[in-house]
């Protein structure tokens, strides 16, 4: 079932195009990845979906979010969208959280505000949701603060934050770009699952080919803002139709020295 | 001789109202002229400090630093042997280690050596060379970390050491970067350490590989057998850990819990308590490196259980 469409979707910056035209449906319960070189616009176009965009961008063409246009909500509805119905991580975990509040405090903020749930009951579901992400000790978690994890955990955190609303939409911006590959598989793992349990849509948006091919379900593949290509996984990997897809998998160092 | 002997080193973070952290523990590395090294582990293994001691920039707690023929000593006030400034190091962040405030072509010949002119070494590092008039902010990281090379590459160092180069970097950028700083160590018979948590990338310009883990060494051997025949279980675990990209959709295998507490580290050989072939031996006596390999799994002169 498809959850999140977007149709036509340009962005231009100070009169430059970033983004020409994407077209992208997320299904519920799969990963969708986004693949292209620095510079192609993949952040852009998840940064669009979220209404984060930078000021005086322009769009055009639309984002539907269950029949909702979210290109064309004022921003207070906006507000109300973001954060309970989509969620995002970014890449880099030691900015996205706030150096000076709990785990749990920024865990249950936006809990209280979206679902209107009360202290005790924001705390309950901040710990359960901990222990999803799997950091051990999730009760003694809610009272740590961000320097006090490593890098892996606070990425996890990053996700359960994410989650905390039931979004239907994660928007995942490079989320292991920044960990060694030992965390990373775990992270993978995670997202893998909580994809499958949940049923969430998730974008995955991130240049590492082999994070791709090893949780994305469908793959698309960016360049100068425009969509080359979209596919299952194992075509678009093994036998891509589009010219700058082979090159890219082509600058692999696995396939150029045999 | 080597060009650079680096034996039995232990270097401490001491703070106060804290016991010692012992970053680096025992650690034995050489480098000869004109071979890359690469270092490899997770982050918070040492091997960053295992860079600055070697530079001279963090004073280690015991061991020697041999550095053709003659020891490394820690940075003072007075004026560094000028032996040793053929040691250069290019830092992780070409945001942090440049001077904001001085022109880029004056940061080069800070210590130039010879007669090349700074316009001459942004050219060997693929700059132009009418860019040694401009300020590091008209850079890009990319172009930046070129530009800290050139300044390293300027004292015709016969060791480089990079610590983490690239992983500031975009990734289009990165194995540009790595290139680059292998091409020209090479090119001058210079050694140089490699430093990157990103195996795929030593991989494709390392001649030799020293997997650390905890501040130890596990495992060293050349960059294709290592690759090909991983002998450490914790370096099966880094590799088995970097997904493939060939579309199967296959999670990469998970190696699970954290990186210990290197203040409080576990007895015996430092990877058990994460190591999915531990002994009895294991948790009582730490593995001696035999052929490369510190492990108990192939000390077969030991007996293995006790």
């Amino acid at each position: 079932m498809t959850i999140l469409a977007i149709e036509g979707l340009t962005v231009e910056l100070g009169g430059r195009p970033i983004i020409r035209g994407v077209d992208l449906a997320l299904e519920s319960g799969n990963v969708h990845g986004l693949a292209g070189e620095s510079g192609s616009g993949k952040t852009m176009t998840g940064l669009a979906v979220l209404g984060l965009l930078p000021h005086g961008a322009r769009t055009g063409g639309t984002i539907s979010l269950g029949g909702t246009d979210l290109l064309s909500l004022s921003p207070k509805e906006m507000n109300r969208r973001r954060g309970s119905e989509i969620g995002m991580v970014f890449q880099d975990q030691s900015t996205s959280l706030h150096p000076m509040l709990s785990a749990g405090r920024q865990l249950t903020d936006h809990m209280r505000h979206h679902l209107g749930l009360d202290r005790r009951r924001a705390r309950e579901r901040a710990v359960e949701l901990l222990g999803k992400v799997r950091i051990p000790d999730p009760e003694g978690a809610f009272d740590r603060y961000p320097h006090q994890f490593s890098g892996g955990m606070r990425q996890r955190i990053a996700i359960a934050i994410a989650l905390a609303c039931e979004p239907r939409v994660l928007i995942a911006d490079e989320p292991t770009t920044a960990l060694d590959v030992t965390v990373q598989a775990g992270i993978l793992r995670l997202l893998r699952d909580l994809c499958d349990d949940l049923g969430l849509a998730v974008l995955l948006v991130t240049h590492d080919l082999g994070v791709m091919s090893a949780v994305a379900d469908v793959i698309s593949v960016m360049r100068d803002g425009r969509l080359v290509e979209t596919g299952p996984r194992a075509r678009v990997m093994r036998d891509p139709a589009d010219p700058y897809t082979r090159e890219l998998l082509d600058a692999l160092p696995d396939r150029s020295t045999p | 001789m080597s060009l650079l002997s680096v034996e039995d080193l232990v270097v401490d973070h001491r703070s106060p109202d804290r016991p010692p952290v012992r970053a680096v523990a025992g650690v034995g590395l050489t480098v000869e002229p004109g071979e890359v090294v690469g270092l490899v582990g997770e982050s918070g293994c040492g091997k960053s400090t295992l860079a600055r001691a070697i530079c001279g920039i963090t004073a280690p707690t015991s061991g020697s630093i041999d550095f053709e023929g003659r020891p490394v000593g820690p940075l003072g006030l007075r004026r560094r042997d000028p032996a040793l400034t053929r040691i250069q190091m290019v830092f992780q962040d070409p945001f942090a280690s440049l001077n904001p405030r001085r022109r880029v072509g004056r940061q080069i010949a800070d210590g130039l050596r010879g007669d090349a002119t700074p316009g001459e070494l942004l050219e060997r590092v693929g700059l132009d060379a009418d860019m040694a008039g401009r300020y590091p902010h008209e850079f890009s990281g990319g172009q930046r970390q070129r530009i800290a090379i050139a300044r390293a590459i300027a004292a015709q160092p016969s060791l480089l050491i990079g610590d983490e180069p690239i992983s500031a970097l975009d990734a289009s950028a990165q194995a540009q970067v790595a290139g680059l700083m292998r091409a020209l160590a090479v090119e001058s018979g210079a050694g140089l350490l490699f430093i990157s948590h990103d195996l795929s990338v030593v991989r494709l310009i390392a001649d030799r590989i020293a997997v650390m883990y905890l501040g130890k060494i596990v495992e060293t051997g050349p960059t294709a057998e290592v690759w090909d025949d991983p002998k450490h279980p914790y370096t099966r675990a880094l590799l088995a850990a970097i997904p493939e990209p060939d579309g199967s959709g296959t999670l990469p295998a998970e190696l699970p819990g954290d990186v210990p507490n290197p203040a409080a580290p576990p007895s015996g050989c430092r990877f058990h308590p994460r190591c999915p072939h531990v002994m009895d031996v294991c948790s009582v006596r730490e593995p001696v490196p035999r052929d490369g390999v510190a492990c108990w799994l192939y000390d077969s002169a030991e007996p293995a259980a006790e």
